[in-house]
Parts: C-alpha cells; structure tokens; sequence
C-alpha cells in the first residue's frame, strides 16, 4: 500500500503530485479527486481499492488558520490517535476546510478486521459523546458514519444522556462590527447581517469549562476577541431563545427515547440471562461428557498391554531394517536380472519335464491301447476258430451218420 | 513455439498464423515467406483464458521474407481467365494476443475463420517485428486494389503495441506503406460493443525503429528513418498529438513522437462482466484531447443470443511525459476496486500522473504491485 502525499499546509490539501515514483498518490477531499502517478517501468501495476473505514465528520470553534497555527493535520491526527489508542497511520485525513473549521477524517483498522473496526467506532462516538474527545477545540457537531452524535454543541446520539458538549451562541457581523451593545442596527430583516455569515461564540463558563476539562491543551489565543452577547442585542438574544428552545425540545425528545431505550436494554439483559443459563448448561453437560469419554480411553489403555508389545515389535523390526540397511550390509548389489532368470530357468524347466512327462504318459497309454486291441483281436480270431472247427466237426458226424444209416429213397 | 519454414503463396487469406495453444508463452514466426498473398503472415496468439493475469506473451516475427505481386495474375483477363480473386492485400496483419481461439485441431469447420480470435483481449502483449525483409511492394495491386506492407486485422478489444525493428523495404512504394482499419460499424449492437462500435483500432501504435528503405523513404515529406511511430485516425487523440502528420491513405497519423503509451485498466468488482461503465474519456490536460473508450466485446454465445457479458477493460492510448497530467473521465460510476497499467516497452520510462472523480468519499487506498 502506497500512502498519500504528506499534507501540505499551504495549499490545504495533500501535497501534490510530484511524479517521482509509480505509485505516488493522493486524494483531494470534498472534490473527491484521486490523483496517481503510473509509468511504463515495470513492474508498475497499481490497484485501487476501497476499504473498510469510519468516516468522521466533526465541526469545530476554531477558525481555519489557528488550526493550521496549531500544527495542522499532523497535531490534529495525534490527537485522534491518542484518544482513540492507535497508530496516527490508521487515520487519513479526507479534508478541512471553513464553516467553522470542519475535518472529515477516515478511521481504518490495522488488520482491516471488522469486529476491530466496530470496536473503533463505539470507541470514536462514546469519546464525542461524553465530551472526552480532546482534538484541540470544542465539538459543534460530530457525526460517525453520518449518524449524528453532536448536533449544536448537545449529545443527541443515541442511548448517551443528552449533555450540553458546548454551547455555541449566535451573534451578527453588525454586532461585532459595531461592537455594540443595544445599537439596533443588527436585525436580521433589514438586511444589515447576513445569516450566512454569523459567528459563533461561546460563552465564557462553557469556554472556560472546556480549557480545564481538556487540560488546557487548546491554544486560549483563539477566544480572544470573542464578543459575548449581551443583554442589549434584542435580536441576538430573540434568536437564543430560539435556539434555547429547539435545544430543550431535543433534549426532551433525547430523554424520552433515552427512558425507552432503557426498557429496551432491561428486557435484553434479561434475555441473555437466560441464555446465559442455558449456555452454561450447555458446555457443562459437553464437558462432563468429555471428561467421562477421557476416563474411559484412559481405562481402556491400561487395560491392553498388547498394544505395547506391539510398539516394541515395531520398534525392533524398525531397528532391524535400520541395520540391514546399512551400508556395509548393501555391499553387494541386488542383481534383479539374476534373479529373474533363475525363476525364468526354473519355471521353463519344470515345464519341460511335465510336458515330457504327459508325452510319455500317453505313449503308454497307446501302448497299452494297441496291446489290448491285438488281444482281443486274438481272441475273436480264436472264437472264429472254434466255431469253424465246431461246425466242421458237426458236419463230419452229420456225413457219417449218413453213410451208416442210408435213407429209404436211397435204398430204393 | 516457433512456426518456420514455411511458404505462403497466393494464399487468399491470411497465408499463415498459429498459437491457438494456451501453453507457450512465446510465439515466434521464423524464416518463412509470404509471397503474393491476400493476409501474409498473420501473427495471432491465444495465451490464456485467465486474461487478466499480466504474464508478459510475446510474439516474435523474425527473418522472414514478405514478396510483393508475382507475374501470375489474380484476374486474368478481367475475369474471362476462368478465376478471378480481386482482393486487397498486405504483407504483414498486425494481431493480438487473445484469450481464447479456435481448437487446434478442429473437429468441424469453425464459424469463424481460424485466425480469429474467440475470447477477449489478453491484458498485455509484446509483438515484435524484426529483421524481416519486405520486397517489390507496389502502391495498388495490378487490379487496383490497395496493396500494403503493415496493415492490422480489425480486431475489438485490444491491440497489443507492435514494435518494427532492424526491418528492410527494398524496392517498396510507401505511399501504400502502412493501413489502419477503422472499427467495423457492424460491432455497434447490443449482441457486440453496445451503443458504439469497440474502439482497440483507434488506439493502435506501432513503433518503428532502425528500418532501412533501400528506394524510397519518403511519404508527404515525412522521412522514414529513425524512429517514428504511426497511430490510428482516432478524432479523439490524433489530431491533438504532438510532431505527427495525417496520413488519409493510411486512414493513420505517421508521428515522430515517443512519448505515446497505451493505458490498460479494468475494474475488479465482481459485477465486471455486468455492469457497464463505458464510454470513458482519456483526456490530457492543456489540450483538446478526449479519447473515447469501449469495454471489449460480449465474446460469449448462450444458444442463439449473445451472454450480455463484456469485460469492464478498457485499453487507450495517451501522451505521457513529465508533467503530463491525464483524466480518466468516467460517465457511470467507477468500480470500487479497479488496476492500471501503463503499456510500453524500452529503455525510455514514460509516466504521466492519472486523475479520476469519484463521486462517493469512500475511503480509498492505492496498492502497488497488484
């Protein structure tokens, strides 16, 4: 992140752009303009980004040019740092200018986390607030992130008592002018003052009131001169009254919201009475039944010393490979393509020597075959044989009976 | 990649052009020839569809040699010769690098024609043309038509800066030396570049340097030599550009005038496919300078209609120099997150200090480095 150029007092705005490095930056207030400087170096790749901030706006008694007499932004974003504890880099300056004097700063988180930036803002409104936010000058109005917190010198944020910060009185040009008092010739409706250009005083009290409470670390030059109204100046006085009256009105509004709000805040504590209850119970019962889960792991790891056994066996085979894989033990180098012909010669052998097996297996059984058939051939040739020789015989004996008992158409 | 050793002859378009491939970072056309034809070497790079990274893609266009008309005719006998391609031409098409393009090896035959890039406009790019030699480039074809030695493809969204070094024009007529294609109307619709055409082709600028013209170096008194730049015919910007002269053939400003940049910027919201902020104006202070910007083109098709998606990316060319201050004028509201860049390569740093109006007091922080 490249910063913006330092302020400059003269111009009242950031310094200018100088074109001295990329990146170099700075954003003009009010105008909203942004303003860089990029170069065909590389790498000069620049990202504009927005990011999370507080916008504050306050409207101080103070003119312009005593603020600047004063140290100007630098004293004035010390000041906001050490109210608010952090670093005079998480706070940019947006603009100044007149009307009394008017800043809008930004407020950034360090670690750009929002909880760290919500935490700023309660911080930035209960300091205005309460009237403990010493920037140098009294609070006319102040708002954070556009919610108004001061208005006319009276807290009117809410939930804070509507307290009176500071108590701006009005008087005219024609008045201090003329620095008069009972002259009549400030009224507003015949054009002798300008409402555009009233001043606003401050009464002595409420001035001398803010010097003590603050340390009296305002420079005190910058009421001298200041006229404070007095009884003659009927207009000043009518306009006061005025004034007096919206005031009270406001306050009265302040109060009245102030007393609702405290309903509100009543029932809500009691609310988280009751959550808070039950979130007790809640991680009361989780934790008793993690301590009762923890005994019992416990219990059950007294009761497996196989477990242990287990972790020594592992723990002497690991030293074992460890000595195994020394290097006095990998002296010899493992040969795989030995290996693998041994298989592969053993493997084809035993192969062989089944197939030469099969083969002769079945030669027998051919043999064997071929045997029995020229056995039973031998013995069907013999069957043929005797049959022949039977039927021989028989026949023989069939021409001798013949020839011994001769038939009575041969002895005919 | 290197693409070399290759012819292009009478080729009836662009004659030769590859890197569809995201995986090179270098593209580099070397020692080829391109002779006689409608496109020449056409040097096109598709680097990566993460086009907002800034990766530094070059392409490199080297030795290679670019021949003018050659005696076959392109229209014999006035079209009785049984063909007839009457057609301008140009010896180099300046491109871009790209997001996306077609397949390498396409399946089908593309819609577009392969060349042409399918995605949006790489971020950056660095093109350069170099010890090249152009030959008998004559000012028309022997039809008439314009016959130009550089001359760039109109493409939408960004033109990369193109740097023209150590080249050599022998036999050459300047007077048809360089064209610059002014936006296609066409693009001006609500399926391309909105309510204007896209603008990448009024913010050209080719840079030349050491080229040497054996025959002639002399267009409308501007002599050729050292280094010299030419720009588009942007209304916006050329005429308010210092030291440069109007060339209406060339539809560009031929300028002697190296303080020209081309800024980059878009915005990093996530509604940057969405939310339009164009125009956007570029203009430098003191002077009458208001150049218009477009976003890039809606590139991606859902069925028959186009997405409605256009890259918030705009890429203008400006006058820097010490002291410069130049206005980024937004006519929508600026994104909240946006990156710069200021494109120009050389040992010359140019710079200018940018100003931009927002219309929020939100609070802002620059970032260097991306």
């Amino acid at each position: 992140m490249i910063n913006y150029n330092p302020w400059n007092d003269i111009l009242k705005t950031y310094g200018p752009i100088n074109q001295r490095y990329c990146g170099e930056n700075r954003f003009i207030g009010v105008q909203n303009w942004m303003e860089f400087y990029i170069t065909t170096e590389k790498p000069c790749i620049i990202e504009i980004r927005t990011r999370d901030a507080i916008m504050v706006n306050v409207r101080m008694e103070w003119t312009y040019a005593e603020f600047f007499a004063d140290g100007g932004t630098t004293k004035f974003v010390d000041r906001i740092g050490a109210s608010l504890g952090i670093h005079a880099s998480e706070i940019k300056i947006v603009s100044v200018y007149e009307g009394s004097l008017i800043i809008v700063y930004n407020i950034f988180s360090a670690f750009d986390e929002p909880s760290d930036l919500e935490r700023l803002r309660q911080k930035q409104i209960d300091i205005i607030a309460t009237g403990n936010f010493n920037i140098g000058a009294p609070i006319i109005d102040g708002s954070v992130r556009e919610k108004q917190i001061v208005q006319n010198g009276v807290v009117v944020a809410d939930g804070y008592e509507p307290i009176v910060i500071y108590k701006p009185t009005v008087t005219t040009d024609n008045d201090n002018n003329n620095g008069g008092n009972n002259n009549g010739s400030s009224d507003n409706n015949n054009g002798g003052s300008d409402q555009t250009t009233r001043i606003y005083n401050v009464q002595t009290g409420t001035r001398e009131q803010f010097i003590n409470n603050n340390g009296g670390s305002r420079n005190s030059d910058i009421f001298d001169g200041v006229k404070v109204i007095t009884e003659g100046n009927n207009n000043g006085r009518k306009y006061d009254q005025m004034q007096q009256q919206k005031l009270q009105q406001q306050i009265a509004a302040a109060k009245a919201k102030a007393e609702s709000d405290k309903v509100e805040v009543r029932e809500a504590e009691q609310r988280l009475q009751t959550m808070r209850v039950a979130l007790i119970t809640v991680v009361a019962v989780v934790l008793i039944g993690l301590t009762i889960y923890g005994m019992v792991k416990i219990v059950n790891s007294f009761g497996h010393p196989k477990q242990v056994t287990e972790d020594k066996k592992y723990v002497e085979g690991e030293t074992e490979i460890k000595v195994l894989a020394t290097d006095e033990n990998q002296t010899t180098q493992y040969d795989a393509t030995k290996d693998f012909n041994t298989i592969f010669n053993t493997q084809t052998k035993l192969k062989l020597e089944q197939q030469e097996e099969q083969e002769n297996e079945m030669k027998l059984q051919k043999a064997m075959s071929k045997r029995q058939e020229m056995q039973n051939d031998r013995v069907q040739k013999k069957q043929v044989k005797d049959q022949m020789e039977n039927r021989k015989a028989a026949r023989l004996a069939e021409i001798q009976s013949k020839k011994s008992n001769p038939t009575d158409q041969q002895m005919q | 990649m290197e693409i070399s050793g290759f012819n292009a002859y009478k080729c009836n378009s662009i004659g030769l052009t590859g890197g569809m491939d995201q995986s090179w970072e270098v593209i580099r056309y070397k020692n080829n020839k391109a002779i006689d034809s409608v496109g020449g070497i056409g040097a096109v790079m598709v680097q990566s569809w993460q086009s907002d990274r800034v990766l530094d893609p070059r392409i490199e266009v080297i030795d290679n040699l670019f021949i003018g008309e050659s005696v076959l005719e392109d229209c014999p006998q006035d079209g009785d010769g049984g063909y007839c391609y009457d057609k301008s031409k140009q010896a180099y098409s300046a491109m871009m690098v790209s997001a996306a393009g077609n397949d390498v090896h396409p399946t089908m035959v593309p819609s577009m024609p392969y060349y042409e890039p399918m995605g949006s406009g790489h971020w950056e790019g660095y093109i350069s043309v170099s010890n090249n030699e152009f030959r008998h480039f004559a000012s028309t074809t022997r039809t008439g038509k314009r016959n130009t030695m550089i001359k760039n493809h109109p493409l939408p969204d960004h033109q990369q800066i193109q740097y023209f070094s150590n080249n050599k024009f022998v036999n050459c007529d300047q007077s048809n030396f360089a064209h610059i294609s002014a936006p296609k109307a066409g693009w001006a619709g609500i399926s391309d570049c909105g309510n204007f055409p896209c603008t990448a082709p009024l913010n050209v600028l080719w840079e030349f340097s050491s080229n040497t013209f054996e025959g002639g170096n002399k267009v409308q008194e501007f002599e050729m030599t050292g280094d010299f730049q030419i720009i588009a015919n942007n209304p916006g910007f050329a005429p308010f550009a210092q030291n440069c002269v109007q060339m209406s053939a060339w539809n560009a400003y031929i300028c002697r005038n190296d303080k020209f940049a081309q800024i980059v910027f878009q915005s990093l919201d996530s509604d940057k496919m969405d939310r339009s902020m164009q125009p956007i104006y570029i203009q430098k202070a003191g002077t009458g300078m208001n150049n218009k910007m477009n976003a890039f083109m809606d590139h991606c098709w859902d069925g028959f209609y186009t997405c409605q998606k256009r890259l918030q990316r705009f890429v203008g060319i400006m006058e820097t120099g010490a002291g410069t201050v130049t206005t980024l004028e937004y006519t929508g509201t600026p994104p909240k997150s946006q990156k710069f860049t200021l494109e120009k390569k050389g040992e010359l740093v140019l710079g200018s200090t940018v100003r931009i109006h927002f219309p929020s007091t939100a609070a802002r922080q620059l970032v260097k480095g991306g």
